[in-house]
């Protein structure tokens, strides 16, 4: 939830007020837009909240949410099954001695295999579930929250957060997620990983705004 | 066919009629009956007991070491072992030097009982316990004459011990000097066993002689062969039992570097297939994935578990063929409603899917064929290879390989992939091939348990026993078409359809039973238990039900309902509630226990279990089974197989258990679709009680198997409430 | 076809295949070395376990083109470490196997597990060894027998 410094006192008083119902603010909440513009104009914000949903809608698709789970274990396919062969998070989040992650994925997809990869395979930390423990994905107000969130998110502003959707290896594998063993492709998520990035950046210059909780 | 029919029917052969298989010159596989009964007409009044010659069992080394043929396939069940302790013991052979070798086919190493070299239906030690005892004796017998003749004294004042013969004045000779000799000399006719006393071996637990290689990646399976310019095929099959192709374009399958041909060949189930043969497997592999085959279906029955599920629940309301008519049939009917039990289950294809996926190699020489083969039916086998290449059973030899389980898939009557693998070696005379299925082609092949029906309607008298029992059971018989048909299928029955019901120990008034026997076009097979699979989940969770509605202890109930002169079985149920009275006494809350017994190949069991729900499946904690299997050879082999097989009995409870076909394709391909139990599938932990006895040795492979799901089903049902009568489980 | 230069068993090895043969048919059909075994090809069995680089791999699915200059220690050469040793005494001890062929996956499983965890609670088990399948089932001995090499290294 951003609160602005400046803005016209009309939109002001609105976000006061968003500001004083919103969410209580965790102590390194957010409160510079990271390009350093001081304003988010109603433009930049709505602008931002619906680059938002483009970035929610790749986040939760399932080459993305499928190892940002909220259990003890991965999930794999489109139907985001429970990853087979019982393998579980592990207590570093890359399955354990016999069956980690790497086990099987190596630091490339296995085309021959059928097996995806890319370096350093692992499970996202539970800091960044993006499901229920009941395997439901969360709203986007709820994933926005986590992902914003200092606590959570390993620290990162949003420079750091766009950096990350730009260059992160298992971000990128996202896009190019190889070949199923019977030679069909994997589904992409909707966005390409160009427009996922662009999207990242109007969010992120639009100071990260978050929709409300239903 | 029809001439070995009349003869058995004339005769009224029993299971146990003897089978010669032979090729004949028109190229029909005649199975002719080989009869070996006590009749008087025949020399002399008692059947004379076969003389086995020991030199075709026993080679004893000069460095000592002595080899063992086993005369029939290991593959996991420990015969290995337990055989060649068998014999050493009546030898007084030094252990430490026993080498066991899997005898290759050849009429000597027939099963005693069923005249063909095999292994299956729990056999092993129960038909071969007495002749090894005797091939120990006998061997024994001649080194003892060998050393009395060495010495000049008189073979009763020798004495043997660990490989070593003494006389009576401090002489001494190592069997190994004694062999050559020995060797030379008649096979006495008559030996004397030892007393039960006098087993060093027998009795004892022993550990496996094939441990060692097994760990250290040096056992070679069937899968490991490798000979010098061998080659690999793999084979596309029609994915609907019994197709062949229109046509097929296989450029790019050729155009994979290595691939050597393609051609046609039959499979089973009367269909015909593309095998792809090239250098290295996974050349094969990536081949025949490429070809594209235009399948012919027309006249080809498209099976699908849907109609079948209803087509025998329908049929299951009507009786069938009768197996049992025991008292009224209509007594049932005089029952009021509030008495009364209707049942209907129904069980699922099931896979075998033995670890190591099923080969074959062949080389055809023209005159000659040598094959390797990690085969259960070695004497079908080689005779169905002959055929194939055209040549005499004699001309085939048969080299038996160590095998990675079977479950019962590696017996198979029709030998179809031994016949897929000779239709391919002909191709390359001087070349051996090794036919390999991929673990999807295993899922996918067929050969079955097959799917079944029950129906039971239970009458309950007022003192909570039941006063009647109708029973019909639906399913395709494994038998029928097979040459165990004529002594398996009475009145239209198979009897391994209906096994664990026709010869029920609990003593049911007014029993009824009857079965029917649609034809599907999906081939079936035997599967470790075969009928006691079905038949031993459907007693023991009604007699269950029956002790919950009379409010009685599972086990008492039981005990009461049970003929005294079951022996085993109350043996065992003793033993087993002796056993587990301590931690039944205290179940953690959540925790409840399931009681099942069950008689299968004349071994007699029961168990307890300890279950409780987790993440909404079965998790079993522990299960105290006791068995009363006769003498134990090895019980320490007898500990292996109860606490595998009640493991390898949970399959059935697994929710990917099932093998389903939707218009005529498995819808299953591999473990991913179709998934045994892992480790935490099973129990925790297994205790096992033998039951002491000096009774002639029974089966041990497949008793273990149909006392476990029943027993979880029964736990279960006291937590939930439920009653289950559809496997797999697919939710508690 | 590509030339692939491998280190196995602290041997140099050189094959020329195709990049997409999977390591296990490398080691078994190029290299002879039959130990590690195939039992599904979709690494849902384990019976084609290897270690590289150290790590518990499945061999079933990985291209020999992925495997790079990290280290290869089969089922033959478990045996030279002392985990290896201490698993395979304890699997002969406690007569583990039965059909054995899923034995080499398992063997190569747990020596992963205890070379991480040299005291493995149960619960550490279950979860290292719950994607090797047995169709023998011979779970039950399987965990006593890495309890029991627990006990021996300790």
């Amino acid at each position: 939830m951003v609160c602005a410094r400046k803005a016209m006192p009309r939109i002001f008083l609105v976000v006061l007020i968003a500001c004083a119902i919103g969410p209580a603010m965790p102590p390194r909440a957010w409160g510079q837009s990271a390009s350093g513009k001081d304003a988010a104009t109603p433009a930049t914000r709505d602008a931002g909240l619906a680059a938002w949903q483009q970035v929610y809608s790749v986040l939760t698709h399932p080459r993305c949410v499928n190892c940002h789970t909220a259990t003890n274990y991965p999930q794999q396919g489109d139907d985001r099954h429970r990853h087979l062969v019982n393998v579980v998070r592990g207590p570093g989040d890359k399955g354990v001695p016999g069956l980690n992650c790497a086990t099987c994925h190596q630091s490339a997809n296995a085309e021959s295999t059928g097996v995806p990869g890319g370096p350093n395979w692992h499970l996202a930390p539970l800091s960044m579930k993006w499901q229920d423990p009941q395997d439901r994905i969360l709203s986007s107000a709820q994933v926005c929250q986590s992902l914003t969130d200092r606590a959570k998110n390993h620290n990162l502003d949003g420079a750091g957060i766009l950096k990350h959707h730009e260059e992160e290896p298992l971000v990128l594998w996202a896009f190019q997620p190889g070949h199923r063993r019977d030679g069909t492709a994997r589904s992409l998520p909707p966005l390409t990983h160009d427009e996922f990035v662009a999207a990242t950046r109007t969010w992120v210059e639009a100071g990260t705004p978050c929709p409300k909780n239903p | 066919m029809a001439a070995a029919t009349q003869i058995a029917n004339d005769l009224h052969l029993s299971r146990r009629g003897f089978l010669r298989v032979s090729a004949t010159a028109a190229g029909g596989l005649l199975v002719s009956l080989y009869l070996d009964l006590p009749l008087a007409a025949q020399e002399g009044a008692a059947t004379k007991a076969k003389v086995y010659p020991p030199d075709a069992f026993v080679h004893i080394k000069p460095d000592g070491k002595i080899i063992i043929q086993v005369n029939r396939l290991e593959f996991g069940q420990g015969v290995q072992t337990s055989l060649p302790m068998i014999l050493a013991d009546e030898m007084d052979a030094d252990w430490s030097q026993v080498v066991a070798e899997l005898a290759p086919a050849a009429d000597v190493y027939r099963d005693p009982v069923y005249g063909i070299q095999m292994v299956g239906g729990s056999g092993s030690i129960a038909h071969s316990f007495q002749q090894y005892r005797e091939l120990g004796a006998r061997t024994r017998a001649m080194l003892v004459a060998a050393a009395a003749q060495k010495w000049n004294v008189a073979p009763e004042q020798c004495r043997t011990e660990s490989s070593v013969v003494h006389g009576p004045g401090g002489q001494s000779a190592k069997y190994a000097e004694l062999a050559d000799a020995a060797s030379h000399l008649p096979v006495p006719e008559t030996v004397t066993l030892k007393t039960a006393a006098e087993f060093r071996l027998i009795g004892k637990g022993t550990r496996r002689l094939d441990s060692s290689p097994k760990c250290d990646g040096s056992m070679k399976f069937g899968l490991d062969l490798d000979l010098p310019g061998m080659k690999i095929a793999v084979v596309a099959r029609p994915p609907v039992f019994g197709a062949s192709p229109k046509s097929f374009d296989d450029k790019a399958a050729r155009s994979v570097p290595g691939v050597v041909d393609v051609f046609e060949i039959p499979v089973g189930g009367k269909g015909r297939g593309v095998a792809v043969i090239a250098d290295k497997f996974w050349t094969a592999k990536q081949a025949r994935d490429r070809l594209r085959i235009d399948w012919d279906f027309s006249g080809v029955e498209r099976a699908d578990s849907s109609q079948l599920r209803e087509k025998y629940k329908t049929l299951a309301e009507t009786p069938g063929n009768v197996a049992v008519a025991r008292g009224d049939d209509k007594a049932i009917d005089g029952v009021s409603a509030s008495n009364r039990i209707l049942a209907e289950y129904e069980f699922p294809y099931l896979a075998h899917t033995p670890m190591e996926p099923l080969n074959t190699t062949i080389r055809f020489d023209g005159d000659h064929a040598e094959v390797w083969a990690g085969s259960q039916f070695q004497t079908f086998d080689g005779a169905a290879i002959a055929q194939v290449l055209g040549l005499k059973p004699e001309q085939v030899t048969f080299h038996t390989e160590m095998a990675g389980g079977g479950f019962g898939r590696r017996a198979v009557p029709d030998s179809h992939v031994q016949r897929e693998a000779a239709a391919i070696a002909k191709h390359f005379t001087g070349t051996p091939v090794k036919l390999v299925w991929p673990r999807e082609d295993d899922v996918r092949g067929g050969y079955y348990r097959p799917m079944h029906a029950h129906r039971v309607e239970i009458g309950i008298g007022a003192d909570g026993m039941p006063v009647a029992w109708r029973h019909v059971v639906v399913g395709q018989s494994i038998m029928a078409g097979t040459p165990f048909a004529a002594f398996t299928v009475k009145d239209g029955v198979d009897e391994t359809a209906v096994e664990g019901i026709i010869d029920t120990h609990y003593d049911l008034p007014n029993f009824h039973l009857s079965a029917h026997h649609p034809a599907v076009n999906v081939p079936v097979l035997w599967f470790r238990s075969v009928g006691h699979t079905h038949t031993a989940f459907v007693m023991e969770t009604l007699i269950d039900e029956l002790a919950v509605r009379a409010n009685a202890d599972p086990i008492a109930y039981r005990r009461k309902l049970l003929k005294p002169d079951a022996k085993k079985l109350h043996r065992a149920l003793d033993l087993m509630e002796q056993k587990s009275a301590s931690w039944r006494a205290k179940l953690p809350a959540g925790h409840a226990v399931g009681i099942a017994c069950h008689e299968s190949f004349e071994t007699g069991v029961a168990c307890a279990v300890d279950v409780s729900i987790e993440n909404n499946r079965p998790k079993i904690h522990r299960v105290t089974v006791a068995v009363d299997a006769g003498i134990a050879v090895n019980p320490l082999t007898i500990e292996s197989q109860f606490q595998g097989g009640v493991s390898f009995g949970v399959s059935q409870l697994m929710a990917k258990g099932a093998i389903t076909l939707k218009d005529g394709y498995v819808e299953q391909s591999n473990f991913d679709t179709y998934t045994p139990p892992y480790i935490m599938d099973a129990p925790t932990a297994v205790d096992v009680h033998i039951v002491p006895s000096s009774e002639k040795p029974s089966g041990c492979g497949e008793p273990p198997v149909p006392v476990i799901s029943p027993a979880v089903a029964n736990a279960l049902s006291r937590l939930t409430g439920k009653r289950y009568r559809n496997l797999p489980l697919v939710e508690v | 076809m590509e030339t692939y230069k491998l280190r196995v068993n602290g041997e140099a090895k050189e094959v020329t295949v195709d990049p997409g043969t999977p390591l296990l048919w490398v080691l078994r059909e190029d290299l002879k070395m039959t130990g590690t075994k195939y039992g599904c090809g979709i690494a849902a069995c384990g019976a084609c376990t290897v270690h590289l680089g150290g790590v518990a791999t499945r061999s079933c699915v990985v291209p020999v083109s992925l495997v790079g200059d990290r280290p290869i220690v089969t089922i033959e050469g478990i045996g030279e470490d002392p985990v290896g040793r201490a698993v395979q005494k304890a699997w002969v001890s406690e007569d583990v196997v039965q059909c054995g062929y899923c034995q080499s996956g398992q063997i190569m499983s747990a020596v992963a597990l205890l070379k991480s965890a040299p005291k493995p609670t149960e619960s550490n088990i279950e979860e290292s060894m719950g994607g090797n399948l047995c169709r023998c089932a011979t779970y039950v001995r399987i965990r006593e027998a890495i309890k029991i090499a627990a006990q021996q290294m300790s």
